[in-house]
């Protein structure tokens, strides 16, 4: 593209050494991303402003929020959100989307072995002390398979796109990945503002996830009578707005651990009209929390007897339990083995070069290669307990050294991927940001993945980090369709 | 249709919640224009309203004796005091609270404007417009509660999270109108034996229907004749008009009937309480109420609608609620 001929993106620079999903779009064939780049570029900056303005306020009236906790307080926040859409061309969701259902069958494959015959420890393709002391693994599940033996409904596979410009495996999220309601709200007020761009860039619809959600669920279960409902931990979750935005856009209720009974192994809903059978439960609560009669008898939390239910098969539990034993960070480098082990296939998508501090020799590589890398807890996530080497001090170096050695099972490390960055809108004008990109598996009798995601942005031109827990925000992801009807070139 | 017993107690405050903010609302504007036209001295202007609205051991707390005369401070305090659970800006956040948790059940329209009144309440220009121009203020905060009342009827299904919310909201209306009633009381008022004091005493009267946005529909029904008997007749047992306390306890045992309807056989306690007070109301003249003590029986009837919220709490909310005593466990 012809820089000069720039307007919106006038000054743009991109950051020496990392892929632009804008200017640099050079490995793959991407005339359709070049051709919606040139219809934001004829916007004004000023035009921008105002929509950028108009994007906020409709995310604040609509309360659009997410909690965080700092001391005591919690503080309702908007997710911040940037009105220049991540694109991705059609032939490359393909390859993802192949890649991502290959990935999700093989870490159900995963599921359904370890918590039966194990073969694939039998065979040493993983370390069976690795397994067996994973923080998610709950032998108390085993050889009672779920319905259907779907272990894995709902997936957020988080995603990055390396200098090659190929996208990616960074983290597998198979218990209660979260951000889709976002990316729905997303794909909403950009619709309200840019109706010409999207009018002239066949993009994927996105809004019929609740409804294939609702259905994937329904498929497993042996009682069409039941309710389905979703589980909450309450109105304080940081995530409660989700919670709440998926029980609308599926027309369920949504229910608390007290709303919730236990009675012959069955569960019921509370309601104004005596209680009513419930036969799907979309949980949001981790497992620990779900049963104190099961898992933790000083919890005052949860449904006393649900897992009764659960293990007679009376209920579909989504994600069901046990399923942290397969996003496990150490578990992460052996999913290509996963794939060749139970699929007989090559992985499609390639993943992040990952070392296990639990291996004696990996330790000794990443303790004196610390400041190269990135170090995270394998039971770490929102960006809390990360180490960026290159960025760390001394005594953050020197921590992380000595709580690698106390507890080497914990960590894994990375070596820094130079993110890829996209165009966004900040106070000083368009800047680059950098990116990763969360899609949605859904698993019913099939797999399906939703054609867009969560795409999130660091929220500083300096920062790797993109959760929002971080500061980070988010962008709409526009899956371009397949064909060439593209109305403008 | 069934819905989960909690989310229909955060239908019902709610609404209690918003009713509450604009009986507040309309009390403190009414009152601003009393004080500039009668001669009462300014003494006992505001401080009633603390006594009917139940918070003066908490007032106290916070504030010296003296205080009771301090128009500025007693205002401030029903608008914005933190340590007050009522006032309008406890009772918003508590309402938005109640409408966030249960999003999935009302409309999205009840949401947004719920969320825009919080959002506004927020702002500089909300404060300055309470410092430079009250009246903008309280227009804002009623034209925020009299479009909920407009989306409950117009954007819900007439089922139960509308019957939750229009109980929450005739049971609280029909409380706050008995002490609003009770504000005569509270004032130190000598017989009205002087031309000026008898003007004085129409003026008071008057503001009483302001009040509860009574005076135009009252003086279409009794031409002009303001006096205690007719004021009192109206405000309690005017079957026509939806603030008086008859009208409210009705429609009160008309949403509970909705909500019980023929599905609970037992006789619930919050059913036959509202029952009993209608009765008691209609078999009393206004002639025997006033001979008895207007002030004895408002309180009576304050008492009674504190009961029948303990009851609806108990029949409907109680988180002990043993649900073995439900009629059936079947699926629908």
């Amino acid at each position: 593209m012809n820089k000069a001929e720039l307007n919106l993106f006038n000054n743009y620079r991109s950051i020496p050494g990392s892929v632009d999903e804008f200017i640099q779009s050079n490995t793959l064939k991407e005339e359709n991303i070049t051709a919606i780049v040139k219809l934001f570029n004829e916007l004004k900056l000023n035009q921008f402003k105002s929509s950028h303005k108009s994007a906020q306020s409709s995310f604040q009236r609509n309360g659009i929020t997410f909690t965080v906790y700092s001391d005591k307080q919690s503080t309702e926040k908007i997710f911040p959100f940037d009105i220049i859409p991540r694109i991705i061309p059609a032939t490359t969701w393909q390859h993802l989307e192949r890649g991502l259902i290959q990935r999700i069958t093989a870490l159900n494959c995963f599921l359904n072995d370890i918590y039966s015959e194990q073969h694939i420890l039998k065979e040493k393709h993983i370390p069976r002390a690795l397994v067996l002391s994973s923080q998610g693994y709950q032998p108390k599940v085993a050889n009672r398979h779920p319905l259907g033996n779907v272990y894995i409904h709902i997936a957020g596979i988080d995603l990055i796109k390396n200098q090659k410009g190929e996208f990616v495996v960074l983290e597998d999220n198979v218990r209660t990945p979260s951000g889709v309601s976002y990316a729905l709200e997303n794909r909403l007020v950009m619709k309200r503002l840019f109706p010409d761009i999207f009018a002239k860039s066949n993009i994927e619809p996105i809004d019929h996830y609740p409804d294939r959600l609702y259905h994937a669920l329904n498929q497993l279960s042996t009682n069409q009578a039941g309710l389905t409902i979703i589980l909450t931990p309450g109105s304080h979750n940081s995530a409660y707005f989700e919670h709440s935005f998926l029980a609308r856009k599926m027309g369920v209720d949504l229910a608390r651990g007290n709303d919730l009974f236990v009675k012959n192994a069955q569960v019921y809903l509370k309601t104004t009209r005596g209680s009513q059978l419930v036969s799907v439960i979309y949980r949001r609560v981790d497992d620990e929390y779900l049963d104190p009669e099961f898992f933790n008898k000083d919890s005052l939390l949860g449904v006393p007897g649900l897992m009764d239910a659960y293990l007679a098969g009376n209920v579909v539990l989504a994600n069901a339990v046990g399923n942290g034993v397969a996003d496990d960070k150490a578990i992460y480098h052996y999913v290509p083995q996963m794939i060749r082990f139970y699929l007989q296939e090559e992985p499609i998508l390639p993943q992040v070069e990952t070392f296990c501090c639990f291996e004696k020799q990996h330790r000794q590589y990443v303790l004196e290669n610390l400041h190269n890398m990135v170090v995270k807890a394998t039971d770490g996530s929102g960006g809390y307990d990360v180490l960026i080497g290159p960025n760390a001090s001394k005594i953050q170096l020197e921590t992380f050294k000595a709580m690698i050695i106390k507890n080497p099972r914990r960590y894994i490390a990375q070596p820094l991927i130079e993110l890829s960055t996209c165009p966004t809108y900040s106070k000083h004008g368009i800047e680059p940001r950098r990116i990763d990109f969360r899609p949605f598996i859904i698993t019913g009798h099939s797999s399906w993945v939703l054609p867009g995601g969560l795409t999130r942005v660091a929220a500083t031109k300096e920062s790797y980090v993109v959760n929002s827990s971080q500061g980070g925000g988010s962008k709409d992801t526009w899956i371009l369709g397949d064909g060439n009807d593209f109305t403008c070139s | 249709m069934a819905m989960i017993s909690r989310a229909a107690e955060n239908c019902y405050w709610l609404a209690r919640h918003i009713e509450r903010i604009e009986s507040t609302v309309r009390y403190l504007q009414v009152n601003q224009d009393v004080v500039l036209d009668t001669n009462s001295n300014t003494t006992d202007a505001w401080y009633p309203f603390i006594i009917v609205a139940g918070q003066e051991s908490a007032f106290f707390k916070k504030y010296s004796d003296s205080r009771r005369y301090d128009a500025k401070i007693i205002q401030n305090y029903l608008c914005w005091e933190k340590e007050n659970p009522d006032s309008i800006l406890n009772a918003a956040r508590q309402a938005r609270e109640n409408c966030r948790i249960i999003r999935e059940i009302i409309s999205s329209e009840i949401w947004e404007c719920i969320n825009d009144f919080w959002l506004w309440l927020n702002t500089k220009k909300c404060k300055t417009a309470y410092t430079d121009d009250r009246h903008e203020y309280y227009q804002k905060i009623k034209f925020h509660c009299e479009l909920l009342q407009g989306l409950y009827e117009s954007t819900l299904l007439q089922e139960e999270p509308y019957y939750f919310i229009k109980l929450g909201l005739m049971l609280e209306r029909a409380n706050q109108t008995a002490r609003i009633i009770d504000v005569k009381y509270h004032r130190h008022s000598a017989s009205s034996s002087t031309e000026r004091e008898s003007v004085d005493e129409t003026i008071h009267w008057l503001s009483l229907l302001k009040c509860c946005s009574a005076s135009e529909a009252f003086l279409k029904r009794s031409h002009f004749n303001i006096t205690r008997q007719n004021v009192a007749n109206f405000l309690i047992l005017e079957k026509d008009f939806p603030r008086t306390i008859i009208y409210c306890l009705q429609k009160t045992l008309l949403y509970l009937e909705k909500i019980f309807d023929d599905f609970w056989n037992q006789k619930k306690a919050c059913l036959q309480l509202t029952h009993i007070t209608i009765n008691e109301l209609t078999a009393m003249s206004i002639e025997t109420m006033l001979s008895h003590g207007l002030h004895q029986y408002i309180t009576h009837i304050i008492n009674k609608t504190g009961e029948i919220s303990d009851a609806i709490q108990d029949d409907l909310f109680s988180p002990q609620l043993a649900f073995t005593s439900y009629p059936r466990e079947q699926a629908q």
